[in-house]
C-alpha cells in the first residue's frame, strides 16, 4: 500500500497515516503555531473521525 | 465574537497583508473563539482584499502537536500569490518567512460544494498537473511572546504567503510520488530531507481532505487553483543572502533567494 496512490478502499487508513506523520516536533513549527489559549479547551485529537465513507 | 468584531479582525488582517507588514499580538476581543469562526473571518479577509484566491495551503501537525494546539484536524488557508522560479525576494519585506518543500497540485476542473463527499479517485482525476515547489509561508503576527492563539493564525490564512512552483512532473500518476526523496538546500548545502510517504502519505490524501472540507463548508475549489499539500521536510528560518532550493531529484525542483 505504502507509496501507491490512495484509493477509496484505503483512504481512511491513509488519512490517519497522514495526520500521524506530519512534521511534529520541529521547534520552529512550535513557534509558528504555538499552543492555543484555553479558548479551545476541550477540543481533543480525534483521529478516529477520519472520513470513512469517502 | 459578534459580527462587528469579526469584521474588525478581517479588516485588520487584510490591511496587514495588503501592506506586507506584521503586528505584535492581537487584542483578546479580536481572537476568534473557535476554528469555525476563524475560517469565517478568513473568508471575510478574502472579501476585504478583493483579490482572487489563486490557491490553498494545507498543514497538519502530528497527533502530539494537535493535542498541544487543541486542534483535531489539519488546517488550511487561502493563497493569494504564486510565482515561478527563479524568484528573489527581499527578506526584510517578508513577514516571518518560512520556505517549505511541498508538492503542489493544479486543478483542471472545479470541485464545487456538494452533498456527496469527493472520492480520492475523483480528486485525483481533477488534478491537471503536479509540481515540485516551495511554499513560502508568512505570518501577519510577529513571532514573539504576544503571539496570538491558533484561531488568529487560521483567520490569517494559516500563515499563507506565496506558492513557488516548478515545471509539472511528467506523467505524475505513474511516478513514485510518495517515495521520491525531496531535499531542502540552503546555499547549496542539504539541510532537510523527506518524502511524501513519510510526511503525508501521498499528496492526494491531504488534497482529498481539503476538497471535502471546502465542499462541506460551502466554499469549494476552482479550476486553475494550485494547492500546496504540506511540507515534506520541516522548516528553516531564512536569513538575507540565503538561497533555498527544493530538489525533488528526477521530478525537478525550484530555487529562490532571500536578498
Amino acid at each position: 500500500m505504502a507509496g501507491s496512490p490512495p484509493t477509496s478502499e484505503n483512504y481512511a487508513i491513509r488519512y490517519a497515516r497522514w495526520a500521524d506523520h506530519f512534521i511534529g516536533g520541529d521547534p520552529l513549527m512550535m513557534r509558528y503555531y504555538p499552543p492555543v489559549s484555553a479558548t479551545l479547551e476541550g477540543v481533543i485529537v480525534r483521529l478516529d473521525v477520519a472520513p470513512r465513507s469517502v | 465574537m459578534d459580527q462587528s468584531a469579526q469584521l474588525g479582525l478581517a479588516r485588520l488582517l487584510a490591511t496587514l497583508r495588503r501592506e506586507g507588514r506584521q503586528q505584535s499580538g492581537l487584542d483578546a476581543s479580536l481572537v476568534p473563539p473557535d476554528k469555525a469562526t476563524a475560517y469565517r473571518v478568513a473568508r471575510m479577509v478574502e472579501e476585504e482584499l478583493g483579490w482572487p484566491v489563486l490557491g490553498w495551503k494545507i498543514a497538519a501537525p502530528k497527533e502530539e502537536m494537535q493535542r498541544q494546539l487543541r486542534t483535531d484536524s489539519p488546517i488550511y488557508g487561502r493563497v493569494y500569490a504564486t510565482a515561478t522560479p527563479p524568484l528573489s525576494v527581499e527578506r526584510a519585506r517578508q513577514c516571518s518567512p518560512i520556505p517549505e518543500v511541498e508538492y503542489q497540485a493544479v486543478l483542471g476542473i472545479d470541485l464545487p460544494p456538494r452533498e456527496r463527499p469527493y472520492s480520492v479517485e475523483e480528486v485525483g482525476d481533477a488534478v491537471a498537473s503536479l509540481h515540485p515547489g516551495l511554499e513560502l509561508a508568512e505570518c501577519r503576527f510577529v513571532h514573539d511572546a504576544q503571539f496570538p492563539p491558533l484561531p488568529a493564525v487560521l483567520a490569517d490564512g494559516s500563515g499563507s504567503g506565496t506558492i513557488l512552483y516548478g515545471p509539472p512532473i511528467e506523467d505524475w500518476r505513474r511516478r513514485d510520488i510518495a517515495g521520491q526523496e525531496a531535499v531542502l538546500l540552503c546555499n547549496g548545502v542539504p539541510r532537510r530531507r523527506g518524502t511524501a510517504g513519510a510526511a503525508l502519505d501521498h499528496p492526494l490524501v491531504p488534497l482529498t481532505w481539503l476538497a471535502n472540507e471546502l465542499s462541506r463548508t460551502g466554499v469549494g475549489m476552482k479550476a486553475g487553483q494550485i494547492i500546496s499539500t504540506g511540507t515534506l521536510t520541516g522548516m528553516l528560518a531564512p536569513k538575507a543572502g540565503e538561497t533555498y532550493t527544493a530538489d525533488f531529484g528526477p521530478f525537478g525542483g525550484v530555487t529562490m533567494t532571500y536578498t
